[in-house]
């Protein structure tokens, strides 16, 4: 198996050259959050990183549920939370780099229903991913469901509430909760592809700068754009609907206090 | 957009029995993930394409362009499979110099790589003949039967519902604005996708409060009750998914 009938061959160039192959092989398709695809990871860390996921989605049922006795309506209103991540996923927007990118949706769905509903929420907005967009897949759920809807979401909040205790004008807390969701998302999955194929000389260290590298090229620019457009978002709904997000944006808190 | 659900409500297998398929699926996926050999997942990727092909009749075109679809995440990953950074001479396949550094593909990464690709090319054939066979009622008494929270399989169905209409509000906001040249400029683009955003977001939150009055006025007591359906077990089937199994486990045994 180690003989492979390529010739070998050895490209000279810069760091410009090798700036220019990735591109080109990066640049053709839109870019979206970075779900690690069906049968990528090896069954041993997909069946650990279900385990580890499973608590978080659990957590946030019992809260669900809880909230569903007092105020049953809820449950209409996750159900239409979730698809509405969904189809904000499904959008095309235009990226700070010049090609299209989909927005991940996860900061502005922290900020409106907290990070505990939002693990439960993306869990099921994956499932659907796989199965309407064949983005991501059912082997990989537990890894991705802990990039985007557990590590994502709790950054997020975390930016959030802390911007908050500092006061920090609305649209720089906005956009820096976005951005983080983005980019936590981003390395946590790096993460887990260095996890399950380390390097040969310097382990999952040196593995993880290199796929956190590689991905880098289509993940910031929509970790930036993601940002500036839920201020937008942001800003819109504060002109506009200022009553329904006062609703929404006391739910983190009665999660929290149940 | 959502092509994948249509075939889904017609194709030949919609009627066979939801355990059935899933069985056949998660055996399919269990086994290229278990050996992950490239023998294995040939045969799964042959196999599952006849299938999908010729027995469930979905077009070449739509197959292949679906094929196509996660390209966007294997081609980097399977790069960044294959690159080392101080790559051995003696083994690198392709060698790029890199200001201080030399970054390189090896025989070994090389191997790691394809087999990663056939191994999730099977396992993205195997998610596709589910998605491409099985409604989402079927794919609800699937979640139902193992055991989930009742709360948790209506949420999902729910949701389903959901993605439905606002995916056709949205786009109805879209061809709004995009008449009035909302999508004219990147700076257009960006302000009109935030308001379609967040209008879409007030829609739902509205939708949502008007749904729950609406079942309230038909007796809503938090659940939805729906009739039971039974499916009848094929022999021939569960044959063809034994006679898979032998096939996959019986590749594993070669190699190249």
């Amino acid at each position: 198996m180690s003989n492979f009938p390529y010739k070998r061959q050895v490209l000279k160039g810069s760091i410009f050259s090798g700036g220019a192959f990735l591109l080109v092989l990066l640049s053709p398709r839109a870019a979206g959050a970075m779900h690690i695809m069906e049968g990528f990871l090896p069954w041993g860390w997909s069946l650990f990183w279900a385990a580890v996921s499973f608590p978080f989605v659990f957590l946030g049922y019992r809260s669900l549920s809880r909230l569903l006795i007092t105020n049953p309506n809820y449950k209409m209103l996750l159900g239409l939370a979730a698809a509405f991540v969904f189809v904000v996923s499904a959008l095309k927007m235009p990226s700070v780099t010049g090609s299209c990118s989909h927005p991940t949706g996860v900061g502005l769905g922290t900020i409106l229903f907290g990070p505990l509903v939002i693990s439960l929420i993306s869990t099921i907005v994956l499932l659907f991913q796989s199965l309407l967009l064949a983005h991501g897949g059912i082997t990989t759920l537990g890894a991705n469901v802990f990039s985007m809807g557990i590590a994502g979401p709790l950054a997020a909040f975390a930016i959030f509430m802390l911007g908050r205790k500092l006061s920090l004008p609305r649209w720089l807390n906005v956009s820096l909760t976005a951005f983080m969701a983005n980019m936590v998302t981003y390395l946590v999955t790096s993460l887990q592809l260095a996890l399950a194929f380390p390097m040969e000389s310097g382990g999952w260290a040196a593995s993880f700068l290199k796929f956190a590298g590689i991905f880098a090229v289509t993940q910031i620019p929509l970790a930036l754009s993601e940002a500036i457009l839920t201020v937008i978002v942001f800003n819109f709904l504060y002109s506009y609907n200022h009553q329904e997000l006062s609703t929404l944006l006391n739910w983190p808190k009665e999660v929290q206090a149940q | 957009m959502f092509m994948l659900d249509w075939y889904a409500h017609n194709n030949r297998l919609k009627d066979a029995h939801p355990g059935e398929k899933a069985v056949f699926v998660f055996l399919c996926l269990g086994l290229c993930l278990f050996f992950s050999r490239e023998t294995v997942s040939l045969a799964a990727i042959l196999l599952l394409s006849i299938l999908i092909l010729f027995y469930v009749k979905i077009p070449l075109g739509f197959y292949l362009k679906l094929l196509c679809l996660p390209f966007a995440f294997l081609l980097p990953g399977c790069l960044a499979v294959a690159l080392e950074l101080p790559v051995m001479p003696e083994t690198a396949v392709l060698i790029l110099p890199v200001g201080p550094f030399t970054l390189g593909i090896g025989s070994a990464g090389l191997s790691l790589a394809v087999n990663l690709l056939l191994r999730s090319l099977a396992a993205l054939c195997a998610l596709y003949f589910l998605a491409l066979t099985t409604p989402f009622d079927q794919l609800g008494w699937l979640l139902r039967r193992a055991k989930l929270p009742p709360a948790v399989v209506e949420l999902t169905a729910l949701t389903y519902r959901f993605i439905f209409i606002l995916y056709a509000t949205a786009q109805s906001i879209y061809t709004a604005q995009a008449t009035r040249l909302g999508y004219a400029s990147r700076c257009n683009a960006l302000k009109s996708l935030g308001s379609l955003a967040a209008g879409l977001l007030y829609k739902s939150f509205y939708r949502s409060q008007m749904m729950h009055a609406g079942l309230l006025s038909r007796c809503y007591e938090g659940t939805f009750p729906t009739l039971k359906t039974y499916y009848a077990f094929s022999p021939r089937n569960w044959l063809f998914v034994c006679g898979t199994v032998v096939l996959l486990v019986a590749m594993a045994q070669f190699s190249f």
